[in-house]
Formats: C-alpha cells, sequence, structure tokens
C-alpha cells in the first residue's frame, strides 16, 4: 500500500477546510457556500483512500500559521509529499508570494526533495476571469524575477461553485496523480468495462431532479439488472443516494456539479472512454474516507 | 462507506460539537474500560489500529490521539467531564522511520466513576504490548493487537486482579498485584522461551521495586483521599 501525506495550508478563511470536505468527502458545497464552517483550530488529520493507496491529509488552521512555521525537528511537514497551499482570490499578491516563499524556505530547511508545492487561487467564482489570469501573471512575473530558474509554484484557479467544481477536482485528481505516480492513461481494459456501464448511467440517467427506478431502465439502452447494478455500486460509493427503498434515486449536490463539469467538458469533444474525463470520474468516484 | 444521506447528516451537525461520551457510554457501563491502540503514522497522522469496542466517532479519536502524541510527557490524562483518558506512550524502533522509531500509543478509556489506573499497572499493560514482535507491531498486526488485548483482558477484565479499583487498599494492592503480574510474565517467558533475557529481567525486577516502594509508601501514610 501506498500512503501519501498531504498537507493543506493558507491564510485564515480562505477554504482549506471547505475544500477538503467538498472534494475529498463530497459533502454539499451548497451547504457549505450558504453556511461557511467555523474556523478550524490546530491541526485537523483525516485519510482517505483512493484504490490501493492511502493519503493523509493534514488541515493545518490558518490562525496558528505562525506554530506551523516554526522550524523544528517534529515539523509537521516532515514526510509531506504535497504541499497545497490555499489563498483566497482577494488575498494581496505580496502575501501569496510572501507565503509561499516561506512554504519554499520550509522545503529547502526541511530537505523535502520530493515534495510538490502548488498554490490554489480559491473562490474564484467571486471576481472575473481576467482578475484571476492577471493575477496569476503578476504572481509568476514576480517569482521569475526572484529566482531566474523560473517559477517555483504551479498555481491553480479553484471554487466549489458549480461553474468551477469539476476543473477543481481535475486539478486535485491530477495531483493526486502525481504524487501517487499513475499514469495519465491508469485505467486498463477490464477496468474501463467494469466502470463503463456505471458511468453511462450517471452521465444519461441522472439530472438535477431525483428519477424513477422505471424512467432510468426506459430511458437507458441497458438491461434492468446492469442498471440495478450499477446503481447499488454508485450508491456505495455515495455518488446517487436512494431516495425510497430502490424506487427513486437523485445525485447529491457535490455530485451534480461534478456532473454539470463533467457535461461541459464532454461537449467539447472526445470520447469519454479515451480521455481524461473518464479517469477523473473514476477518481472521484473511488477516493473515500477511511473510517478506521 | 459513508453514502451521500450520512454525509448531508454530518453536515448539517457540523455546527454542534457531538458528545463522544454518548457513543462509548453503552461500552463504559458494561467494562471497567476500554481499550484502543493508537499510533502517530508519520504520513497518514494519528490513527487507531485496534480497538476493543467499535470506533463510532473517528474525529473523536484522532483529536484525542493527536492531543496525547503530541504532549511529551510519557503518560497523560484527558478528561472529558463524563470519562477520561489515561494514555500510555510506547516508542517501538522503526530503522525506516524519521527518527528511527514510531509511537504509538495504548489509551484507556474508564467513566469517571472509576479511580484512576495506577501508572504501575499501565506500565504492565505496555509491558504486555512490549511482548509483541516488533515486526508485528509495525506491520499493524490486527490479530497481534486481539492477541493483546485477550491477554489485557484475562487479568484485567475476567480476572478482575485490579478491580475494585476504589478500594481503600488501592495502591498496596495495586503493588502487589503489579510484583504477582511480573511474576507471572517472568514465568511464562521461561515457560515459552526456556530462559528470560537479562534486559527484560532486569526491567521487570526495576518494576518490581517500584511497586514494593509504592507499598512502603502506602503503609507508611495513611491514605488520605482516593487517587480519584
Amino acid at each position: 500500500m501506498i500512503n501519501k501525506k498531504i498537507i493543506l495550508i493558507g491564510p485564515a478563511g480562505t477554504g482549506k477546510t471547505s475544500i477538503k470536505k467538498t472534494f475529498f468527502e463530497k459533502f454539499s458545497p451548497i451547504s457549505l457556500l450558504n453556511e461557511p464552517l467555523r474556523p478550524s483550530r490546530g491541526l485537523n488529520t483525516s485519510i482517505y483512500s483512493l484504490g490501493d493507496s492511502e493519503l493523509g491529509v493534514f488541515d493545518l488552521a490558518g490562525q496558528e500559521n505562525d506554530l506551523w512555521f516554526k522550524d523544528s525537528d517534529e515539523s509537521i511537514f516532515n514526510d509531506s509529499n504535497l504541499i497545497i497551499c490555499i489563498f483566497d482570490i482577494h488575498n494581496s499578491v505580496e502575501s501569496i508570494i510572501q507565503f509561499l516563499l516561506k512554504v519554499y524556505q520550509i522545503k529547502t530547511e526541511r530537505n523535502l526533495k520530493s515534495c510538490h508545492i502548488v498554490a490554489f487561487l480559491h473562490k474564484i467564482d467571486l471576481v472575473s476571469h481576467s482578475y484571476v489570469d492577471r493575477k496569476i501573471k503578476t504572481i509568476y512575473e514576480f517569482m521569475t524575477k526572484q529566482h531566474p530558474s523560473g517559477a517555483l509554484f504551479e498555481i491553480y484557479k479553484t471554487s466549489i461553485s458549480q461553474q468551477n467544481y469539476y476543473n477543481t477536482f481535475q486539478t486535485l485528481s491530477h495531483l493526486l496523480k502525481v504524487i501517487l505516480s499513475l499514469q495519465e492513461k491508469m485505467l486498463q481494459g477490464h477496468q474501463i468495462d467494469e466502470i463503463k456501464d456505471q458511468f453511462i448511467l450517471f452521465l444519461d440517467g441522472f439530472g438535477k431532479e431525483s428519477i424513477r427506478f422505471e424512467e432510468l431502465s426506459s430511458k437507458l439502452n441497458l438491461e434492468e439488472n446492469t442498471i440495478r447494478d450499477s446503481l447499488l455500486k454508485l450508491k456505495r460509493r455515495g455518488i446517487v443516494n436512494e431516495l425510497e427503498n430502490f424506487n427513486e434515486f437523485s445525485l447529491p449536490d457535490s455530485v451534480y456539479f461534478f456532473k454539470f463539469g463533467l457535461e461541459q467538458k464532454l461537449n467539447k469533444g472526445g470520447s469519454a472512454e479515451e480521455n481524461l474525463e473518464f479517469e477523473t470520474f473514476f477518481l472521484f468516484m473511488i477516493l473515500d474516507e477511511v473510517n478506521a | 462507506m459513508k453514502n451521500q444521506a450520512q454525509r448531508d447528516s454530518n453536515r448539517k451537525n457540523l455546527s454542534v460539537i457531538p458528545n463522544p461520551y454518548l457513543d462509548y457510554k453503552d461500552s463504559l457501563d458494561k467494562y471497567p474500560f476500554v481499550i484502543i491502540i493508537g499510533k502517530y503514522d508519520h504520513i497518514l497522522g494519528p490513527r487507531s489500529l485496534y480497538s476493543s469496542v467499535v470506533l463510532k466517532d473517528m474525529v473523536f479519536i484522532r483529536n484525542l490521539l493527536r492531543d496525547a502524541l503530541n504532549t511529551k510527557n510519557k503518560f497523560v490524562i484527558l478528561d472529558f467531564n463524563e470519562f477520561y483518558a489515561q494514555i500510555y506512550k510506547i516508542e517501538i524502533p522503526d530503522p525506516n522511520a524519521r527518527g528511527g522509531k514510531q509511537l504509538y500509543a495504548i489509551i484507556i478509556l474508564r467513566d469517571v466513576a472509576y479511580p484512576l489506573i495506577p501508572i504501575l499497572h499501565l506500565k504492565r499493560i505496555g509491558m504486555i504490548f512490549h511482548k509483541i514482535d516488533n515486526n508485528r507491531i509495525l506491520s499493524d498486526d490486527a490479530l497481534a493487537f486481539e492477541q493483546f488485548f485477550e491477554e489485557v483482558s484475562d487479568i484485567y477484565i475476567k480476572k478482575g486482579e485490579i478491580l475494585p479499583l476504589e478500594s481503600i487498599n488501592l495502591q498496596i494492592r495495586s503493588g502487589v498485584n503489579t510484583i504477582q503480574g511480573f511474576c507471572d510474565i517472568i514465568k511464562e517467558q521461561i515457560h515459552i522461551n526456556g530462559c528470560i533475557s537479562q534486559e527484560d529481567a532486569l526491567s521487570y525486577v526495576e518494576m518490581m521495586i517500584d511497586s514494593c516502594k509504592d507499598i512502603i509508601e502506602a503503609l507508611e501514610k495513611p491514605i488520605s483521599s482516593s487517587i480519584k
């Protein structure tokens, strides 16, 4: 079993815990947008499984950043494989750069050679695209000037809003693939066959509203047993909710957001079996919290 | 594996601090204590490896482990009002780990109605844990932990060796029980292996001397209050 350590760090109130809850645990983004979480305290760890691998996610409270940045032999950053620095899009360019440089310094001091550091500019739905792009450009320009070898960090645009949910998850799945050394075309033929029915059912069967089993049967070109089997698997993974004794089903908010973005991507072209979207769906489906 | 309905129900409760006592009350009523084995995994963070009862609230357990393992003390007591946790931290050598060791914790949850378990008993439980082969501990061998619990259970739950801890002669009883316990361990080791290592023998003798000191202290000074 391959285990990896991921650190979520950033100034207070930037959305670290929301990202963890929404993308790793499939909590409803609508609820999180309506009822923001209380500030985190201290260090919160969770363990998630992704196939044969386990991911330890360390969510560090923003109010205690001074503590995390203290250099010690027992630094929280030890053994980390991925440090995700999460910023609110409204954070100043200067504060973002200062923060990133501090993290980079820790990576150097702690000799974390194989650790990747990335930055998430979060809550991008609250501003215009041009503003986000301009901000990223400025950060890169500064970094390039400071470090002639080039920009030290990759910067990603993220949000838990419906428009951005899928892209953000795709960013996350890309990073997970990097730290787990998974190839881009990671699925084997038999695995594709196994998931194909679930993918078709998910994509063609469901919408925003709930749907009855018989409607699914008449809507899809799949055998009833196949639908039943696929529904069970999707339900077990938290991809569909069973509303009424296996008669009616719906998609949870997070899954509906995912599907919304997935459809947009697929409409732009490419067959689902061959492209990245199918793998992203697979990772979305198998990423789950470990309860023991 | 949680489904979305459970997740959403959890979400609704995000703003409410759950009371972990409700999850353990039945077990704490039924048994004198609940044992959990935890580990501070370098990669995955604090996690429980074994529990004598079904763990319902993993966040509570992880936070408990985090708080216990982040302190420098070997013995830690955490108070949760209706119950408390006594934690004994144990280091196991692991050449592959940063710092050459892995940190484990034996956590004992007890109802507040019961007094604290004397440290000597915790040490004895620790010795039973140390009897497990290090490689089995490091590989999170569930069967080894189950055997460990059975041994602890045989001594402390089935035989009721240390119970009732509320006894006025607690300190004396505890000391005598501990000496008896180490004698049993020595006998067992000789029975199984034909001999006992000098290191183990010295360590057991030292602990028995500690117990003797406790007994003498208890006889010399009247017990003014219970440990609780």
